[in-house]
């Protein structure tokens, strides 16, 4: 019975030991059976110097994580392995050892793997890169596992799935969400030309007409020089709000990487006001702005979070026609900061609630439905959030932004 | 009267308005200012002033309304417009609603005072 009892059970062990061979074999991820044994002996060499906390000691002692790295064996890798780290060639890739595809900047995932290791961990995961036998690297996410009674005998299995053209997707991705916002901040500057032509011309004119009168005073028999010093303070005054203007326009029209800084999102509402006092004054809407006082600062990007608070400003006067008020509040939020754009417009129709941030979904005619889903990933980028719905009088949209820490 | 004329300067922008009042005091005029046509008209001071310089975009009432209220009340003072907007239905409402001079900002001072000269004169 009792031999029975043990042909059956290596006869299963078998088996399972097959079905993991097969699995180790087959699967489209690249698998490395390692032998980590060695490496115990060099961390007890490190424990017994008096070193109690490895990640600062290895984060200083890189060499001692490549003599790790050296010393930790092949045991096995799978086909895919071969393919896509070794170029096909199992044996150069058996003989050249661990150590050969670890780039330097990644050295500190190996690093953490042990760590996670030696503490008990069953598994470990990240993304990095790792490097192929002719040289080349590549986007991987990096899979290790420590099953308890292979870790005794000192194995592991590591995994490695090769995510070079889901990272290049999403770089992609993130430059083709950066060309659409700035294609809809050229597209709302666009929209916005005469508020803009009239933001300069206001101050152009008070030059001209400063300038008219203090040479006037200066032409006097009797030339009158304190109406001459209040002039020209006036002009210098002038003159820094046109280039204000233009430098505000400026940012907007142009195309670079976000810079996050922390930003008062009072002022932000405030400065958005002046950008649009001339649409606002064209539409003869009234503006409420409500601003809670000590708000902690927000982490932006000064020109995208503008072009969120302007769209949705210049999204409520318009839905409003002529006429209607526009309100703008902020309010803090649980360690976050909240800002109200609400008009007493007609409202966002029931069905349209649900789509309104999806790309190209528009109901202005003209419209290229950009405005609000790019409000969204910008605030998204940051940690915030954008919903809309309708409120007692019209459309009512709320962000929340975390809170600079 | 031994006074000098006094000009009315209706204008929504500080600074604008500002500018205009010291190029009027330039010339030897005197001149006051006022925030909208609102609160020009409010203050009945139309029928005092020689000639008025407004704004045609304000908030609430335009320029061109101003110009309206005072044909209305029977008042003629010589009324000059300005404004940064092109569209040219708005510069035909100017002219039809009888202002002697429609200046395009921004304006060349030397524009203003002939305007500014020949409504005085007329």
């Amino acid at each position: 019975m009792a031999e029975d009892n043990t042909a059956d059970l290596l006869d299963a062990l078998k088996r399972s030991e097959h079905r993991y061979r097969n699995i180790f074999q087959a699967m489209s991820v690249a698998f490395w059976e390692l032998d980590f044994f060695p490496v115990g002996d060099l961390l007890r060499g490190v424990r017994k110097q008096g070193v109690e906390d490895f990640g600062p000691y290895f984060r200083k002692n890189p060499d001692f994580v490549r003599q790790m790295m050296r010393a930790t064996r092949i045991v096995d890798v799978n086909d895919r392995t071969v393919a896509l780290h070794g170029g096909g060639d199992k044996a150069r890739l058996m003989a050249a050892g661990l150590d050969a595809f670890w780039p330097d900047a990644s050295l500190g995932v190996y690093a953490a793997a042990v760590i996670a290791a030696v503490t008990g961990k069953p598994s470990y995961a990240t993304e990095t890169r790792l490097g192929t036998l002719d040289g080349g690297e590549f986007d991987a996410l990096f899979t290790a596992s420590f099953p308890p009674d292979t870790m005794n005998k000192g194995t592991l299995l590591i995994g490695v799935i090769d995510i070079t053209e889901r990272v290049r997707a999403q770089a992609q991705l993130a430059q083709l969400q950066a060309e659409f916002a700035h294609a809809a901040r050229i597209s709302m500057l666009g929209e916005l030309t005469a508020s803009i032509a009239h933001e300069v011309n206001q101050p152009l004119a008070a030059i001209a007409a400063s300038a008219a009168a203090g040479q006037r005073w200066l032409a006097r028999d009797e030339p009158d020089i304190e109406e001459v010093r209040t002039l020209v303070a006036r002009i210098a005054k002038d003159a820094a709000r046109a280039a204000d203007t233009i430098g505000r326009v400026r940012d907007m029209a142009m195309r670079r990487a976000p810079e996050p800084a922390a930003l008062s999102l009072n002022g932000l509402v405030e400065e958005a006001m002046v950008f649009l006092r001339h649409e606002i004054q064209g539409h003869g809407t009234r503006v409420v702005v409500d601003l809670a006082r000590g708000l902690p600062p927000v982490l932006a990007d000064r020109t995208q979070l503008q072009q969120v608070v302007v769209n949705l400003a210049v999204n409520a006067v318009q839905a409003m026609g002529e006429g209607g008020t526009l309100t703008l509040s902020t309010a803090p939020q649980d360690g976050a900061v909240r800002l109200t754009v609400a008009d007493t417009g007609p409202g966002i129709p029931e069905d349209s609630l649900p789509r309104l941030f999806q790309s190209f979904y528009t109901t202005k005619a003209g419209g290229m439905g950009m405005g609000l889903p790019i409000c969204r990933s910008i605030l998204e980028s940051c940690g915030g959030t954008i919903t809309a719905a309708n409120g007692e009088a019209g459309a009512v949209f709320t962000v929340t932004m975390p809170a600079a820490g | 009267m031994s006074q000098s004329p006094l000009i009315a300067v209706v204008e929504d922008d500080e600074s604008l308005r500002e500018s205009v009042v010291g190029l009027v005091r330039s010339l030897g005029y005197r001149a006051s200012a006022w925030e909208s046509a609102d609160a020009f008209l409010a203050a009945g001071e139309a029928a005092a002033c020689d000639c008025i310089i407004t704004d045609i975009q304000m908030p609430g009432a335009t320029g061109i309304d101003l110009k309206l209220a005072l044909t209305e009340a029977g008042c003629a003072v010589p009324v000059i417009m300005v404004t940064a907007r092109t569209e040219a239905a708005l510069h035909e409402r100017a002219r039809a609603s009888g202002a002697v001079c429609l200046l395009k900002k921004p304006f060349a001072a030397e524009a203003l005072i002939e305007c500014l000269e020949s409504a005085l004169a007329a």
